[in-house]
């Protein structure tokens, strides 16, 4: 009990300052006459403060004379602002111009990068321009009976139910990583029918929109003369494009 | 100072020179370098001698009072005039101190650059040599104690503040303030003791 009075009178002794003995509670100073470790306490309290004051009367009372140290502030505010705003201007032009050839090289397509740019009517002109009649590939030749029989049929397109579903899945590219296929092309013995000819046969083919083929390495066209083989066997770069896929 | 003023200011109760230096604040605040410098003359003093009792290097107590005042210039119109302008720039300054004193924590240096001797002509050299001794070992004592201590015992026992000051001066209540006193001093009493050989 003893003890904790003691540590709470010297929390007292600690706080009061220049009259010890008169601004402590009762309490207090009921304890420090008889206690003889917190009279020690109050004595070094009393002579610490003492210190205290007298080194607070030596500290220098101002930063020494000729010390001007304001002027060198307001210079540096002074410099400072419009350097601050230079950079704020030329850190948003940067951001600008950084932004905007961003989104152009973002905008632009893949391969065309570098490459004049095309518009979208051009794009589409360019899709919808007749192919070169090189590199259409030629039908293959109707059996003469029918060609014969009804030569009007030519000029006509033909019915979409008969040719579209065996040649859309032609079309269709294959993919990448599947090996090419075996092409056999049946060749024709007879002779192309006058009425046949090539303009024709592009006219019948132009009621569907034309694919560009382009690597048939090499297309049967026997001479009648010559004995014919049965088939030719050819290896093409699109199996779409040269007949009949085993 | 107008007559009129001054009269309503005496029958309101306002202080005028409370009120000069709220002007001066605003003349501040609008860019007058004029006013700040009158702020700066003002002041000076006590926020480089707060510094001073918490650093204890007088190059350092300048540079910092100069840092001090002008974050005060920057940092002026979040003044709310709650506090005395002195005891905001002292709170200033003492953070500052005490942030470079926990810089230079790891390398503790005593710099005891000013003399009693130059400051005090008409002392004789006895006694001159008496109070450089004693002002050395306070500082030591000081110096001995972490940054926050040393804040409190400037500001109350250097610059004489009292404690509801003190608690705006060093952001804290009244209540943290007296127990933060009472450790510091119960620390520098115990260090004068080892210091002065138990007889401070």
């Amino acid at each position: 009990m003893k003890r904790l009075m003691c540590r709470l009178a010297e929390y007292f002794l600690a706080l009061c300052e220049d009259d010890i003995e008169g601004s402590l509670p009762n309490w207090v100073r009921r304890h420090l006459k008889t206690c003889s470790r917190c009279q020690v306490q109050a004595l070094h309290y009393r002579r610490t403060h003492q210190a205290l004051r007298q080194y607070a009367r030596l500290l220098p009372s101002s930063p020494p004379a000729g010390w001007q140290p304001l002027q060198v502030s307001t210079a540096v505010k002074q410099r400072t602002f419009p350097l601050q705003v230079a950079l704020a201007s030329m850190t948003g032009v940067v951001a600008v111009v950084i932004g905007l050839s961003l989104w152009l090289r973002g905008t632009a397509p893949v391969d065309h990068v570098g490459k004049p740019l095309q518009t979208a009517p051009q794009l589409a002109q360019r899709e919808t321009q007749p192919v070169a009649p090189s590199q259409i590939r030629k039908p293959a030749a109707p059996a003469s009976e029918d060609v014969k029989a009804k030569p009007s049929q030519l000029d006509k397109p033909a019915p979409p139910a008969q040719a579209r579903p065996e040649k859309a899945p032609q079309r269709t590219p294959a993919p990448a990583h599947q090996p090419p296929r075996r092409i056999v092309v049946a060749a024709q013995p007879t002779p192309q029918p006058v009425g046949t000819s090539h303009e024709e046969a592009v006219g019948t083919a132009s009621s569907e929109p034309l694919v560009p083929v382009q690597p048939v390495v090499s297309e049967a066209h026997p001479v009648a003369s010559t004995p014919v083989p049965e088939t030719y066997v050819m290896q093409a770069a699109y199996p779409a494009t040269a007949g009949a896929v085993e | 100072m107008d007559a009129q003023v001054w009269e309503w200011r005496v029958a309101t109760g306002e202080h005028p020179r409370q009120d000069s230096e709220r002007q001066l604040i605003e003349r501040c605040r609008s860019g007058d370098m004029e006013a700040f410098g009158t702020l700066w003359e003002q002041h000076r003093s006590a926020v480089f001698r707060s510094i001073l009792g918490v650093v204890g290097n007088t190059q350092d107590a300048e540079d910092l009072t100069q840092e001090a005042f002008l974050r005060a210039y920057r940092a002026l119109d979040s003044f709310r005039g709650e506090a005395q302008l002195r005891t905001w720039l002292i709170r200033i300054g003492v953070h500052l101190a005490i942030d470079h004193v926990k810089r230079k924590h790891a390398h503790p240096e005593v710099s005891l650059d000013w003399d009693v001797g130059g400051s005090h002509a008409d002392i004789d050299p006895h006694t001159a040599a008496e109070l450089n001794e004693l002002r050395e070992t306070v500082r030591k004592a000081i110096d001995a104690l972490p940054p926050h201590h040393r804040a409190v015992i400037v500001l109350r026992d250097i610059e004489g503040m009292d404690y509801a000051e003190m608690a705006k001066a060093l952001g804290c209540s009244v209540g943290s303030v007296k127990l933060r006193l009472f450790r510091a001093r119960r620390l520098l009493k115990q260090r004068l003791e080892v210091l002065l050989g138990g007889s401070p």
